[in-house]
């Protein structure tokens, strides 16, 4: 089983002008993604671009794996442009993934924008739990049927158009208030990701949040995507992206 | 069909190697491609000590490129010795450890200790050199010349390769004098120092503001200055920068390179060196070509007066 395969793209499917999920058919035998974990993508047979691009896997399933893409620059726009049929070169599951025994009825996901993209396969993983889903407007909030079959799901946006209006970590602080929380799971960006950081720390729950960081090579050999924390440099596609918030 | 290379007393099973910093300790890379294949290996430069590197973000794609300033991240001499050298020696292929340092001592030591335990040592000259002011070996030629001298004598086994930077002035008198100093041979060219900026943050995309580009976008410099170097001297030289496909190696061997080295197309196609070594072969299929060797320095060409 190798790690770097070529795929073909089955599947294009918007869910915005600028959101898309793209779904491949490894041509060979891969391992098994875990939920958290990462995939690169190359997205041109030419120079320009020339890196592949990382993406979470958002979805896997009978030998397809589905990412979740938000169009923004070169890379994903020439990845929103590929048609059906078309072969892709790949390498992944890459990473270190959540860590999935600690899930458990007492576990709060939180996710924020495309945050949502990391976290998605764990909720489909356990759904007897808490989930807290945040954008900008509700325009932004993704997937919202398939979400409903979780224990809870609570919604915030900026402007209030879904769900509270307000933020993702004033939510989870709440919920930690509320509730027992012994575990929390989080990826979003990188504002949210070390205020989660902070607030889990200061209640000494245990948590695990997803980075995301530039990122060349995808296997420890570059040192280009490290992430700083006190216990030196860490490298997101290796010693992460998935980072314990001990660890932060 | 022949293949092997020598580079001073170094032999390659073929002329195909890792640039230093991309290949990392070769370990990393072991999934995606059969170490034993490669004609050596190059690993991420060493220190005497442990470094941690600059801040991220550290790399950014550019055009045909990108911008690195990973600042020396390394394990350290002990770390390297102890934890990442047994795992390569389980392989049948040459070691080359690229070093650094902050002064001509810290050198002077990492050679005694390499010595003899590794094919070859490739001195990374592009750092500052503390104890002058910070300015680089690469571009203080009494530094350079001195840092030469001194480590030579403490490489009495191992190959001696001098790693040229391409800010350095007049790169061929530069590879003379390495020459003279009893380098064994010369490997070009190191990234070249450049910047991009973010238009609408006005943040320069790297937090070192500066950092060193590679891939197919310093191709052509590297050719040009591979050539310039070998009109210049007797001893073999590594040609690299922008090197993705067999083509542009043996474009770099044609320039004048009897080995070449594969750095940013490893992170595009992590077997890109032993994809580049089957299209060597396959060139030498088709240009009736027996030795490799008969191809380096083999550009055809002349001035026509006008």
């Amino acid at each position: 089983m190798s790690r770097r395969f070529t795929a073909r793209l089955i599947e294009k499917r918007w869910l915005s002008s600028e959101h898309f999920l793209l779904r491949l058919v490894p041509e060979e035998k891969t391992p098994e993604p875990k939920p958290g974990q990462f995939y690169l993508l190359r997205p041109s047979d030419t120079y320009d671009p020339l890196l592949r691009r990382p993406f979470s896997i958002f979805r896997s399933s009978k030998g397809t794996i589905e990412f979740f893409i938000e169009k923004k620059g070169k890379g994903t726009t020439l990845l929103s442009e590929l048609q059906k049929g078309k072969r892709l070169d790949c390498m992944g599951p890459l990473g270190r993934g959540f860590p999935l025994n600690i899930l458990s009825q007492d576990s709060v996901v939180v996710a924020g924008g495309m945050g949502i993209a990391s976290v998605f396969s764990l909720l489909e993983h356990f759904k007897d739990l808490i989930f807290i889903y945040g954008a900008r407007t509700k325009e932004q909030l993704f997937f919202l049927d398939e979400l409903s079959s979780l224990k809870r799901l609570i919604t915030v946006t900026e402007d209030g158009s879904h769900g509270k209006r307000g933020n993702t970590v004033d939510a989870l602080k709440e919920v930690i208030e509320e509730e027992r929380v012994t575990s929390v799971f989080a990826c979003g960006p990188e504002g949210m990701n070390q205020s989660v950081s902070r607030l889990l720390k200061s209640h000494s729950i245990e948590g695990y949040i997803s980075f995301e960081e530039r990122m060349a090579c995808g296997v420890g050999a570059c040192l280009g995507c490290v992430k700083e924390t006190p216990q030196g440099m860490k490298r997101v596609c290796t010693e992460g992206p998935v980072f314990s918030v001990k660890e932060l | 069909m022949n293949l092997t290379v020598k580079i001073g007393n170094m032999t390659m099973k073929n002329p195909v190697m890792t640039a230093s910093g991309t290949f990392g300790y070769g370990a990393e890379y072991s999934e995606f491609v059969d170490l034993n294949a490669l004609g050596a290996v190059v690993v991420k430069g060493i220190s005497l000590r442990p470094r941690e590197g600059n801040p991220p973000p550290r790399i950014v794609e550019t055009p045909c490129g990108m911008l690195n300033s990973i600042g020396l991240q390394n394990v350290g001499l002990e770390a390297f010795l102890k934890e990442k050298l047994p795992f390569l020696r389980r392989y049948d292929t040459p070691v080359v450890v690229n070093i650094l340092g902050d002064c001509v001592e810290d050198y002077e030591e990492l050679c005694t200790r390499l010595d003899g335990k590794v094919e070859a040592i490739e001195l990374n000259v592009s750092c500052p050199n503390v104890k002058k002011g910070g300015i680089s070996f690469a571009i203080d030629r009494e530094a350079l010349k001195e840092l030469i001298g001194k480590v030579r004598k403490k490489v009495k086994h191992s190959t001696l390769i001098v790693k040229l930077s391409p800010v350095s002035e007049d790169i061929a008198s530069i590879s003379v004098l390495c020459e003279k100093e009893g380098a064994d041979a010369v490997s070009l060219i190191n990234t070249i120092p450049a910047m991009a900026i973010d238009i609408e943050t006005r943040r320069p995309a790297l937090a070192n503001l500066i950092g060193g580009l590679s891939g197919p976008a310093i191709k052509p410099i590297g050719v040009r200055m591979v050539w310039q170097v070998y009109q210049a001297v007797k001893i073999p030289i590594i040609g690299m920068g922008g090197i993705m496909n067999a083509s542009d190696a043996i474009e770099y061997m044609l320039a004048g390179a009897t080995s070449v080295a594969v750095g940013t197309a490893n992170f595009v196609n992590p077997s890109a060196t032993v994809d580049i070594i089957e299209g060597i072969k396959d060139y030498m299929k088709r240009h009736s070509i027996s030795d490799i060797n008969e191809i380096t320095g083999g550009i055809i060409w002349e001035i026509k007066d006008h």
